[in-house]
């Protein structure tokens, strides 16, 4: 019988911030005109605006992980621009390290890395070394300085012996990876990651996560932001979430209380005996409700949901309970709901319309 | 200015048309071998010409050759900044620029330089494959037309910044942002 524990899925704790915020966005505005036709416009003169972000406001201390999680179109990319300085806000304000993201931009640009862009910003026929030393010059770090420091960006994020190597030949991790390593060139303070592990795959992910949270969480305590429309990552990755939908934040708080509010209290169990005697004696005393259970075609393996109330805790109670029991089971896991229910859900809990 | 990080953006654009060895080597020799039927072709059309430009020396096939290396950096200036924003945009490679703490000059300065450095180099070329096929070319003269060559560039450096203005802006509302290059706040 094997347990995979590392899909066991526990929350990282929340961090208790005891300084004051590296990042402070309070009452954020940003509209855009919004797309219309020609005979619309010959109707109605004027321009239409629609709200990217309405109403934003939060924090982000030095240290926190923050996920900013919504579908396409929430305001997710268009709140870090904002901060990355490549958007001017309509409303509201915003400071990083305690300036004004509008009146002393430059000051901003010193101590903040975006990770915005695709890895079309690199030049893909030099070699990642190459790369960072162009990326060190647009820095302005002292020349002298510039090889260590290369070396010391190559080095943290697994580079070292890629370092000579065309970037065009680099995998989507690497990539990924060698795009971090050029935002923490100039040593930040805030570091704005827009779906981290897009092209990567759910191994590599979840590597790249737990990379991202060591780095730059606990080693070097940036403040990050982390925009993200795949559940799992934000409420895996962040201390906090703040759930976005059409620029207006529906949800936020703590990602253990948020991620059990929001994601749903169902786990599946991949058994060879899906109708265990411990698992009906947990369904007859309410523990657990059995919500289906299929076969994964692969040898006799089948794959058991149950709805457990009570979160992670009450979750290893039931593990415990099956296992202790003898029932066979290769994985139990906690399925994150998808996204569009994460919305609904905060939706509802919200009371917006 | 920062030269130095113009610099850094100019050698990265260099070095990546120089790894397309084979396209980098062809370029230059097309240039070169494409001129040697301008040279026949303006030697046959010389007697009638001639008079034509009487004003501008009587060698038909150097006033050609200087047309066309002139416009070589010419049209470098025109096209180059507009392309290199709006690819910038397009490709995210500008954003990533931007938000460095370098300021908008020597980005642009940069992202440029690679394209003045090339359309320089071939009219460079021209002009010397002219002195190998026999144009009368007046050396003395050369801080004259480099005068001349300058003042022409800041001109038309001038409308190609408003067009790449204007792509920026384009850009922008594309994509529904107002960056530090197009529209403001």
């Amino acid at each position: 019988m094997a347990v995979d524990l590392a899909r066991l899925n526990v929350p990282v704790a929340a961090r208790v911030p005891n300084e004051a915020p590296v990042v402070r966005v309070t009452d954020l505005w940003k509209e855009f005109p919004a797309a219309r036709s020609f005979a619309d416009l010959l109707r109605h003169a004027g321009r239409r605006l629609s709200p990217a972000v309405a109403d934003v406001s939060l924090d982000v201390c030095a240290g926190e992980f923050v996920g900013l999680l919504g579908p396409n179109g929430a305001g997710k990319t268009t709140l870090l621009k904002i901060l990355a300085t490549l958007i001017t806000p309509d409303r509201g304000t915003v400071t990083v390290g305690g300036h004004d993201v509008v009146t002393a931009a430059p000051s901003v640009r010193q101590i903040i890395a975006p990770v915005l862009a695709n890895e079309r910003s690199l030049y893909w026929r030099l070699s990642a070394r190459e790369n960072l030393e162009l990326f060190a010059a647009l820095l302005r770090l002292p020349v002298h300085d510039v090889r260590r420091r290369v070396d010391e960006a190559l080095d943290v994020v697994g580079l070292s012996d890629a370092g000579r190597k065309i970037v065009g030949q680099f995998s989507a991790g690497m990539m990924q990876r060698l795009l971090v390593a050029r935002a923490l060139l100039g040593s930040p303070r805030v570091l704005l990651l827009d779906e981290p592990t897009r092209s990567l795959d759910p191994a590599a992910a979840r590597a790249f996560r737990t990379f991202l949270r060591e780095e730059l969480g606990t080693r070097r305590g940036c403040a990050v932001l982390v925009a993200t429309h795949r559940t799992e990552e934000a409420f895996e990755l962040c201390d906090r979430v703040v759930v976005l939908n059409r620029g207006r934040v529906v949800a936020a708080g703590p990602a253990r209380e948020l991620g059990e509010a929001l994601t749903g209290t169902r786990y599946s169990v991949h058994t060879l005996e899906p109708n265990h005697h411990a698992l009906e004696e947990l369904v007859a005393s309410a523990k657990a409700r059995r919500v289906a259970a299929t076969s994964e075609g692969v040898g006799r393996w089948w794959r058991v949901e149950l709805e457990i109330d009570g979160g992670d805790a009450s979750a290893r109670v039931v593990l415990s309970a099956l296992i202790t029991a003898g029932m066979p089971i290769a994985r139990f896991e906690r399925v994150v709901a998808p996204l569009g229910e994460v919305i609904e859900r905060a939706i509802a809990r919200s009371g917006l319309p | 200015m920062s030269t130095r990080a113009a610099v850094a953006l100019t050698q990265a654009s260099w070095r990546t048309a120089k790894s397309y060895r084979f396209s980098f080597v062809l370029s230059f020799v097309s240039l070169a071998v494409t001129i040697v039927p301008v040279y026949f072709v303006a030697n046959a059309l010389q007697q009638f010409m001639a008079p034509v430009i009487s004003s501008e020396g009587r060698d038909y096939f150097g006033f050609v050759l200087i047309g066309t290396a002139m416009l070589t950096l010419v049209s470098a200036a025109l096209s180059s900044f507009a392309s290199a924003v709006s690819g910038g945009l397009s490709s995210g490679f500008f954003e990533a620029l931007l938000v460095t703490p370098t300021s908008l000059g020597p980005l642009l300065a940069g992202q440029t330089g690679y394209a003045f450095v090339w359309a320089a180099a071939r009219a460079i070329l021209l002009v010397g494959v002219g002195a190998f096929l026999g144009v009368d070319l007046r050396w003395l003269r050369l801080p004259e037309a480099m005068l001349v060559t300058v003042s022409v560039l800041r001109l038309t450096t001038n409308s190609a910044t408003m067009d790449a203005a204007m792509a920026a802006r384009r850009d922008a509302s594309t994509v529904g942002t107002s960056y530090r290059t197009g529209t403001g706040r």
